[in-house]
């Protein structure tokens, strides 16, 4: 009988996506020097010696994620948890910058308010931030306690709490809107608009009253992304580092040679550097783009970003061994059955099956080992040889497959930056010889140029306020058009009836040749997957039997394999090839029946008609036609409803 | 009569973040004459009050003052190497030449020669000497290195002379350039034989030269930082086989630690070149120091 057969895999699970996964089996002695490095930096900020940052590189698998992810637990979850007064080390925020380089701040923000309202052990970052700045102002109370009382409070605003918070925003110089929504977050009242807001979502009038803000017409993005996050920098005080982690730096590249986007990540990164004097930055990329970054990044930038560097060595063979071995002894079964081998230190694995992975030169990373370690395990648990391994392409196809279960649930808030970092990105990947370049002129984010060819320019119109959209749209029409010129709405914001005036804007708009194109759903999920695909490639950590897979693999890949529906929207928008111009009135139909739907979620087409004043038979076509957009039961009665893709699995909810 | 309210005086913070801001501005350095008149009207302060913050952000390293008039956001050194950098990138330029050029608020003294040999120093620009026999020939800097072939008329010249000498033997000039090419290419015999210190093509490959190179361009280079093979490859000039040769005998040694490169055939011809590549075809890219180099 094989003993084996029973037995977990101790080997799985060797690639760690975010500083924020739990913690599995960290082996100290791998990058024990970087993480010191990290260490001593942050015990130099958080003793009000001022900000530091630190580059860390290797090769791709060599373990940056999993540092950064140790150093989380020991900052965060393991103090959380230990700390005898609850008392937060510092504020961790962990950033994945697959973004489009001129939404690095919009980017920063949605992640920060990400991690600000992460719980550990019962309250968020952002409510122990608060109990600290009031322990740090009213000290008749300790920090414990003011943990305990933020935890507890109820959704009915307290004088006292609330008197300190005004004294708080005015100390660290917040922003009205900022001290509004800190008080939703910290009493807990209309979480998911305050979240929203936090994050930097564009939301509806409606939500804005609600947190008793005026809607009014929104400011820059960047600009205002860049105030809230220093305003959170300072309502953290000297005396409460906040450590930075950038990961996946390579992502914000759409080709090998684009310099301005390592240039406006040091710009951003010097900037956020400055700000000030509580923050430790830590920059983590691999090793064969340092020279490009380091090149690319402004001397005086670089100054601030990289006042130290460190280095996450390859494994030798002893640390492997050591790696191999905490892993096997992970599992009680095979501790006991591992016993009876003490001449075989790596049992079951063969020490030939490992060495084969080394020359006198060459060393490998951890994820490499762990990968060979789990198929030679696995080998000696099934008894049979390795399967064949499974072609690049059959990975990619399961790989996007994966990806678009958790795309298609995404929200129409993250739209903006999937179109902005997406079509580039894929642009590059196709060979499609059109240029990106952003701009903010005139309502334009994205400009592609090709030679021979008039510029295409998209302007990217998701705002749920109806105010701030018709502005957008009216700067539009007053703009003069260079070339062909789009506007791009993700087909989940309806604009609806009452919106008049946004309407006979598209309209004046698309007389002028200025259409507007809602790409479908499937379409935005499969650009998101691709992205997300095309990203962790070029940041080393899209891995193929343990081996990094190159940018280049996935890009000739996309040409040959590239979905129909996606390869039709590229082609509507980059050849102008598409339908005949949808009439204005079905526009309109489609608007009116999109805004009923969110609204009502379920109903009969005869109702719909009804409330719509619109014949059956024309909305039936139009639910028919957009498969995608309206579900529809054949019945009778035939009913249509607010579709929304499948689950995937089920999402964590952070909450304050 | 009217009394004007005098607005509250401006806190330290909200001051400095100010001068900061208007500093990034002025990366060339600016007078503090220059910056008070510059400030924002909420941020006008008296002399002394300013010149007070001003000292205070350069104790904390945020300012730079370049003299006892001109402050800066970069030290003079990153200032000075970035300019002389950027000038250079338009032509080569003589020391004269590039002074005229910057735009730095202070571009007299001893300072600006120094960050100017710094940056030879460390491989960001090269010296061109005089052309031997050009009359307005002068050093210059430039940031590619010098064509070898500008500097060789002495030599053609000597060559010439000596072909006038040795043509009664028969021996024309290809003959005579054919034994010179022999007399300086290396012996390829080396493999084998443990490498020291060896002569040939006029360098010693000796493991000394190597890690003082690494020192130069990377002083920090004992704090385990990665080295770019390809900068100390352009620093030293080796014949590739001997470089590439004591890169990975030193990592065998255990003297240094390799870094692959993951994806060497995406890369452009010139630039795999550069890399170190073993007998498996693997290219690495740099490499750290280990405590007994």
């Amino acid at each position: 009988m094989n003993v084996l057969a029973p037995l977990p895999n101790p080997f799985g699970h060797a690639i760690i996506t975010d500083a924020w996964d739990p913690a599995g089996i960290d082996i100290p002695e791998i990058n024990a020097r970087a993480f010191d490095t990290c260490m001593q930096a942050f015990d130099r900020v958080s003793s009000g010696r001022g900000s530091e940052s630190i580059v860390l590189h290797g090769p791709a698998g060599s373990g940056k994620t999993h540092l950064l992810g140790r150093l989380q637990h020991r900052l965060i979850t393991h103090a959380a948890k230990h700390a005898p007064d609850g008392a937060l080390r510092c504020i961790f925020i962990a950033v994945k910058l697959q973004t489009s380089p001129h939404m690095l701040w919009q980017h920063l923000r949605s992640r920060v308010a990400d991690d600000l309202l992460r719980v550990t052990e019962g309250a968020s970052q952002l409510q122990r931030l608060v109990a600290h700045y009031l322990a740090a102002n009213n000290p008749e109370h300790n920090l414990r306690s003011w943990v305990m009382r933020i935890r507890v409070l109820s959704q009915i605003e307290d004088e006292s709490i609330e008197s300190m918070l005004d004294e708080v925003a005015e100390k660290a110089r917040l922003g009205f809107e900022l001290r509004r929504v800190l008080s939703h977050l910290i009493y807990r009242r209309n979480l998911a608009e305050a979240r929203g807001w936090l994050r930097g979502d564009p939301l509806p009038e409606e939500a804005l009253i609600r947190l008793g803000l005026a809607p009014g017409a929104a400011g820059e993005p960047e600009q205002e992304a860049r105030e809230l996050i220093t305003s959170l920098c300072r309502l953290a005080g000297d005396s409460l580092p906040m450590v930075f982690c950038f990961d996946q730096v390579e992502a914000l590249q759409t080709r090998t040679d684009d310099a301005s986007a390592f240039f406006r990540l040091g710009q951003q990164l010097a900037a956020l550097y400055e700000s000030d004097d509580n923050i430790l930055l830590l920059t983590c990329l691999q090793s064969a783009v340092l020279d490009s970054f380091r090149k690319s990044v402004r001397d005086a930038d670089w100054d601030r970003v990289a006042r130290k560097e460190t280095t996450l060595d390859p494994l030798d063979r002893k640390t492997v061994n050591i790696l191999l071995q905490r892993r096997l002894e992970s599992v009680p079964e095979l501790v006991a059955l591992r016993r009876e081998q003490p001449a075989e230190p790596l049992w079951p694995l063969p020490e030939d099956r490992v060495a084969e992975l080394f020359t006198d030169l060459f060393k490998i990373t951890a994820r490499r080992a762990l990968m060979h370690a789990e198929q030679v395990f696995e080998e000696r648990r099934s008894q049979r040889a390795a399967p064949e391994p499974k072609k690049p392409e059959r990975f990619l196809e399961e790989e996007l497959e994966r990806r678009l279960l958790f795309a298609e649930r995404s929200s129409p808030s993250g739209t903006d930056e999937n179109l902005r970092h997406g079509l580039p990105l894929l642009a590059e990947a196709l060979q499609l010889n059109w240029r990106s370049s952003e701009t903010s002129r005139s309502g334009v984010q994205i400009t592609f140029t090709k030679a021979g060819k008039k510029p295409l320019e998209l302007a990217i119109c998701n705002q749920r306020n109806m105010n701030g959209l018709v502005n957008a749209l009216k700067r539009l029409l007053d703009a003069p058009v260079e070339g062909r010129r789009m506007i791009l709405r993700d087909p989940r914001l309806p604009i609806t009836r009452s919106a008049a005036t946004t309407r006979s804007t598209i309209k004046k708009l698309s007389e002028k040749g200025v259409p507007l194109l809602e790409p479908d759903r499937e379409v935005l999920a499969l650009l998101e997957a691709i992205r997300g695909v095309l990203s962790d490639a070029r940041s080393g950590d899209l891995a193929h039997e343990g081996l990094p897979m190159s940018v280049g693999t996935v890009e000739t890949w996309l040409r040959e394999a590239l979905d129909p529906r996606l390869r039709e929207f590229l082609d509507s928008l980059f050849t102008g090839d598409s339908e005949e111009p949808v009439a204005e009135q079905k526009l309109d139909r489609v608007q009116d029946l999109a805004a009923l739907l969110e609204r009502r979620c379920v109903l009969s087409l005869a109702d719909a008609a009804a409330e719509l004043g619109h014949p059956a038979p024309e909305l039936e076509g139009l639910a028919r036609a957009n498969p995608t957009r309206f579900g529809l039961l054949e019945g009778p009665p035939l009913v249509l409803f607010d579709w929304l893709p499948p689950a995937a699995n089920a999402c964590e909810e952070v909450s304050p | 009569m009217v009394s004007r309210k005098k607005s509250p005086p401006v806190e330290d913070r909200p001051l400095d973040e100010a001068l900061i801001s208007l500093l990034a501005r002025h990366a060339d350095g600016v007078t503090i004459t220059k910056v008070r008149a510059l400030l924002p009207a909420p941020y006008k302060v008296d002399k002394t009050r300013l010149e007070q913050r001003l000292r205070a952000l350069e104790s904390s390293k945020r300012v730079h003052a370049w003299s006892k008039t001109v402050v800066a956001p970069s030290s003079y050194a990153d200032a000075a190497k970035r300019a002389i950098l950027a000038a250079l990138r338009e032509s080569p330029r003589s020391l004269s030449e590039l002074k005229k050029s910057l735009t730095l608020a202070v571009k007299t003294g001893p300072e600006l020669t120094k960050a100017l040999l710094a940056a030879r120093d460390a491989g960001e620009l090269f010296e061109h000497p005089k052309v031997p026999g050009a009359k307005k020939s002068v050093l210059r800097y430039a940031l590619q290195a010098p064509d070898a072939g500008a500097y060789l008329a002495p030599i053609d010249k000597a060559i010439d002379a000596l072909t006038k000498k040795l043509r009664g033997s028969g021996i024309d000039r290809a003959a005579i350039v054919a034994a010179l090419t022999r007399s300086i290419t290396p012996s390829r015999e080396m493999n084998g034989r443990e490498l020291t210190a060896r002569e040939g093509n006029g360098h010693k490959v000796d493991p000394r030269a190597f890690f003082d190179a690494v020192l130069s361009i990377r002083p920090d280079a004992r704090a385990h930082v990665l080295i770019s093979v390809r900068d100390v490859r352009r620093r030293l000039s080796w014949p590739k086989p001997d470089f590439d040769d004591l890169v990975l005998r030193l990592a065998r040694e255990g003297r240094i630690t390799l870094h692959h490169h993951d994806h060497p055939a995406g890369l452009p011809i010139s630039e795999r070149d550069d890399l170190v590549a073993d007998e498996r075809g693997t290219h690495y890219i740099g490499f750290v120091l280990e405590e007994n180099a």
